[in-house]
């Protein structure tokens, strides 16, 4: 293999790859990225066997196509702290050879050989969404995950994929985020019976190869494995196994139950306030729904007091609920400041619904203070 | 058909003899017993193999006259009541008038007795029931009464005896119980003619504790006494490093009768909650003084049973008493020192350890007129503080010999709690004082420091010598400490569950849980049955975030499940603080930088107990520099 390659170019898309790079394999050839470069242009390889991802590298000059080796910390660091706009690569199977301007270097390699091979994006059937509307949607769900479930398959977000929508849900047990998006259905691919869990480092690492001025992203589920297809990048990874709770049964559906409108930013101050006379012992805020105030009181023996207004439109009757701020704000967090929520209250035992009109739903189980 | 008979007196009494004579045990404690009702000074028993051949008991009490010999022996005649109401007051350990009527009944029995304004003694023999008539003998002032043959006559009871060592083995422990009951009678205890016990009349009770449990233990008791209205509680806990897998070096004396308590046992292991391993009992010896009319002796047979008037009272005294004394005391656990030092030297340590909690309190007392507050500082230890400035002394260069001169002449002052005590050295008490006081506003002493070993262990040293102290074990400590301090100070919250989640328990534990259902509710813990043996855990509380309600469940159910008693919310909340404390803790094996350890070693003293981690391990091992100095041969 012989090429020419764009420094910055490479760098970008070597340290996307990077993120996949297990620290610690019993595989160590997995501690590598792979450089395949064909006549049409060249791809960097990397997986941990769970995820997988291929990422085309733009800038490259192709002498003789081939295959390289590459070495996650040493090339790493040549493609950081060389100062040369382009880098002339050369790959013997045993050993890979760069050159700068002033600069050489000579790495021994593993035979290109021995690497895993890395799933393409085949799929003839699969929905296509914007860019932006997937990483909107990761966004909003992947915080609510909960790695620790040992009953349910918490640990990633499940994609339930209709025929023009994507439903996400994130939930750690004691919230539920969900998040719908329009999708546009290819070949009548849906997802079936078994559940599309995506873990939620691959949902990490599909926020962040894929950029907002990405196209249409097109995504595909199998039976124990989804991938993700971008103009320049093909995310892999197998999918969480286990149950996921049956969430609609747990998303209120209910009535006669009292509605305030609120605009983020004001709301997400006040928490913040409230929050702070709180401790990892005495978590809960006070929310009092009252006649055009919200009054959120905070109180913990050691700490202090806190009491927070804020003007609402309300005026029904006084509807106090007990909540971890964190929860509300994990969910305030991913909203622009101008937007309106819709929180949809019972009594002090029901769940807290929190809704926007961009199909973004989040449920809160409320706290209790000891009878 | 079966025909109803009047049983003659000679079975009635054999029946009988089956409730108070259950083994030779027994007759040794109802003829001791005896012997102490008779003022003795001074008690001999011998028994031979195991006292299934023979128990003699020899007093110097007051004696028997000759016609009243007769009496002794029948049943239901007493000197120690006379109508119904003394029962109200017994002021004496036996009074019912059927021990030696029954023991009569089944053995050959021998008595010689002579009042001391008597001039000759009298026997009379009794065998199987049957007087022999009395006649005149020589024997000294007091009464001696023979026991051959037991149950010679009873052949389904003889059969049932256990082996000499296993009876003998009782026959110590109904020793013991008279002996440590009255240090000031001379008891000597004989088996085939070899002396197993001979326990001269005892001042301090420590003494005769220590010639049954050893030096060691003796040592180490915690002295405790406490007045309340009418009742007196006096004795010795020992310090949480002796401890026993089983209750039965809890010796409980009410009015001078060794009893069984469970309520009071119970007391005892609730003030030693956390200091033990789980499984682990207390020792104590403690007498418990209140009117007779307080308490009801006619309940038992054999009277190791007694109803308290007021138990709820009594418990709350023991317990209160306890935890104060705990409180107060440096608990560290001393290494057991290697060699078994000769007995000069196993008392030194002993009394230079007494000398320094003498002057802790001396130092609290000083603190305390300081800034006109109570005990509330008393328990930061200030002690070592205290002692730092002494030791100053003790690390300058000097010849080991001078040091153990300065020790002598500790010992040698006799009252250096006296208000104008003034140290050793005796410009050293405003100095004293304000290192104490330095101590309180400004824990971290300066320059701590310790070694960490194994990343598991920190060694360090304080004013009397080494320190080794577990690294999770004090960690956890300190957290829960911290916790509960918040927790209790707050409501608890509880966090509810989107999906309930089931949980998969055995029948017992199922049902366990559904009972104490209101109990786990105050937790924050909320659970319904899912049918089957499986709970739907809803709610559980919120400062456990970082575990799986399931886990939580099943912790609680083996509190729920273990001990008769069942546990209060304190209890289970314990456990819980425990589960989040030892999660939090730094591991063994975490290495730990300079920076992190001396953190850990401040926060020790601003912590409670310290010297145990809540699941009762010792949090430090501690090796004074005597011993130190002993082991490198120094002196």
């Amino acid at each position: 293999m012989k090429v020419t390659c764009d420094r910055q170019e490479l760098l970008t898309a070597f340290q996307t790859a990077a993120s996949v790079v297990p620290s610690r394999s019993p595989k160590p050839i997995l501690q590598n990225i792979k450089l395949e470069v064909s006549e049409s242009g060249a791809i960097l390889l990397a997986t941990d066997l769970e995820i997988g991802i291929r990422i085309q590298v733009a800038g490259i000059q192709v002498d003789v196509p081939g295959s390289a080796i590459l070495p996650l910390a040493r090339f790493g660091s040549i493609l950081r702290e060389s100062s040369d706009d382009t880098l002339r690569l050369e790959a013997d199977g045993q050993s890979t050879l760069v050159r700068g301007e002033r600069s050489e270097f000579k790495l021994p390699s593993e035979n290109p050989q021995e690497f895993p091979s890395v799933a393409d994006f085949t799929e003839k059937s699969y929905h296509e969404l914007p860019a932006r509307a997937l990483k909107e949607m990761i966004r909003r769900t992947i915080f609510a995950t909960d790695n620790e479930s040992s009953r349910y398959a918490l640990g990633g977000v499940l994609l339930e994929m209709g025929s023009d929508k994507i439903t996400a849900v994130g939930t750690d047990g004691r919230r539920l985020a969900k998040m719908e998006v329009p999708a546009r259905s290819e070949g009548g691919h849906q997802s079936g019976d078994s559940m599309t869990i995506v873990p939620t480092k691959a949902m990490q690492l599909i926020d962040r190869a894929l950029s907002d001025g990405d196209a249409e992203i097109q995504i595909a589920a199998r039976a124990n494995e989804v991938l993700v297809r971008s103009p320049r990048v093909t995310i892999y990874s197998r999918l969480v196994e286990g149950r996921f709770p049956k969430w609609r049964d747990v998303f209120p559906q209910r009535t006669g139950s009292s509605k305030v409108d609120l605009t983020v930013g004001p709301l997400y101050s006040a928490v913040r306030q409230a929050a702070i006379v709180t401790s990892e012992e005495s978590r809960g805020v006070d929310f009092s729904f009252e006649p055009g105030t919200l009054v959120l009181s905070g109180r913990v023996a050691e700490v202090g007091q806190s009491r927070v207004e804020l003007p609402i439109a309300h005026d029904g009757p006084t509807i106090a609920i007990m909540l971890d701020p964190r929860y509300l704000n994990d969910f305030l967090k991913v909203l622009d400041a101008e937007k309106i929520v819709t929180i949809e209250l019972k009594d002090a035992e029901s769940a807290a619904v929190c809704t926007t009109d961009d199909g973004y739903g989040y449920v809160i189980m409320p706290l209790a203070r000891e009878r | 058909m079966p025909t109803i008979r009047q049983l003659s007196a000679s079975v009635i009494n054999k029946i009988a003899a089956g409730e108070v004579i259950e083994r030779p045990a027994s007759v040794v404690k109802e003829l001791m017993e005896n012997s102490i009702d008779s003022g003795a000074t001074r008690v001999d028993v011998a028994v031979e193999q195991g006292g299934l051949d023979l128990v003699r008991v020899s007093d110097d009490g007051c004696g028997i006259s000759a016609e009243q010999l007769p009496l002794a022996v029948a049943s239901h005649a007493t000197s120690k009541i006379a109508d119904a109401d003394d029962l109200f007051r017994v002021g004496t350990l036996g009074f019912r008038g059927e021990a030696l009527a029954s023991i009569a009944e089944i053995s050959r029995l021998t008595i010689r007795s002579r009042p001391h304004d008597a001039t000759s003694g009298h026997e009379l023999e009794v065998a199987g029931g049957h007087a022999s008539p009395i006649g005149p003998c020589g024997t000294p002032c007091g009464t001696t009464i023979e026991i051959r043959q037991l149950f010679y006559n009873t052949p389904v009871r003889r059969k049932f005896q256990r082996s000499t060592q296993t009876e003998m083995g009782h026959v110590g422990e109904a020793f013991t119980r008279v002996a440590l009951a009255y240090p000031k009678v001379h008891c000597t205890l004989k088996h085939n003619g070899r002396s197993v016990y001979d326990l001269p009349p005892a001042v301090d009770w420590r003494d005769r504790i220590a010639a049954f449990f050893g030096h060691d233990l003796a040592a180490d008791l915690i002295p405790l006494s406490s007045q309340d209205d009418q009742v007196r509680l006096s004795g010795y806990a020992a310090s949480p490093s002796h401890s026993r897998s089983n209750p039965r070096l809890q010796y409980l004396f009410l009015n001078g009768r060794a009893i069984r308590d469970r309520s009071l046992q119970h007391a005892l292991s609730e003030a030693y909650r956390g200091l033990l391993l789980t499984g682990r009992y207390p020792i104590a010896f403690l007498r418990i003084e209140m009117p007779a009319e307080l308490v009801d002796v006619n309940v038992h047979p054999t009277k190791l049973e007694v109803r308290f008037q007021e138990s709820g009272k009594l418990y709350g005294q023991l317990l209160g008493t306890l935890r104060t004394k705990f409180l107060s005391t440096d608990l560290t656990a001393r290494l057991q020192p290697v060699t078994t030092g000769e007995a000069a030297a196993a008392v030194d340590p002993q009394q230079a350890e007494q000398m320094r909690r003498e002057l802790v309190d001396w130092a609290k007392g000083e603190l305390a007129a300081f800034d006109g507050t109570g005990d509330g500082n008393g328990q930061r230890e200030p002690a070592p503080q205290t002692q730092a400035s002494f030791d100053d002394q003790w690390q300058r260069p000097r010849a080991p010999l001078e040091l153990s001169t300065l020790d002598r002449r500790w010992q040698a002052v006799p009252d250096y709690h006296a208000p104008d005590y003034h140290g050793p050295a005796s410009s050293d008490e405003p100095l004293a004082g304000s290192a104490a006081r330095e101590h309180r506003v400004d824990p971290p002493a300066a320059g701590v420091t310790a070694l960490q070993l194994h990343n598991r262990y920190l060694v360090t040293e304080n004013a009397e010598g080494m320190v080794v102290i577990d690294q999770h074990a004090l960690h956890e400590r300190i957290l829960y400490e911290f916790l509960r301090e918040k927790v209790l100070a707050g409501a608890l919250e509880s966090q509810a569950l989107l999906v309930p989640e089931p949980v998969d328990l055995s029948p017992a534990e199922a049902a366990a849980v559904l009972e104490a259902q209101d109990l786990l509710a105050q937790l924050g813990v909320t659970v319904e049955p899912f049918g089957g043996d499986t709970i739907l855990v809803s709610s559980y509380p919120a400062m456990l975030a970082n575990m799986r309600p399931a886990e939580v469940l099943r912790d609680l159910v083996d509190h729920l499940m273990s001990g008769g008693k069942k546990p209060e919310r304190r209890d289970l909340l314990d456990s819980l603080l425990h589960m989040i404390s030892c999660k939090a803790a730094i591991k063994a094996g975490d290495k730990l930088t300079p920076g992190e350890i001396a953190a850990l070693l401040e926060q020790r003293h601003l912590a409670q107990d310290t010297h145990h981690c809540p699941h009762g391990r010792p949090t430090a091992l501690f090796f004074s520099r005597e011993e130190l100095d002993r082991q490198f041969m120094r002196i």
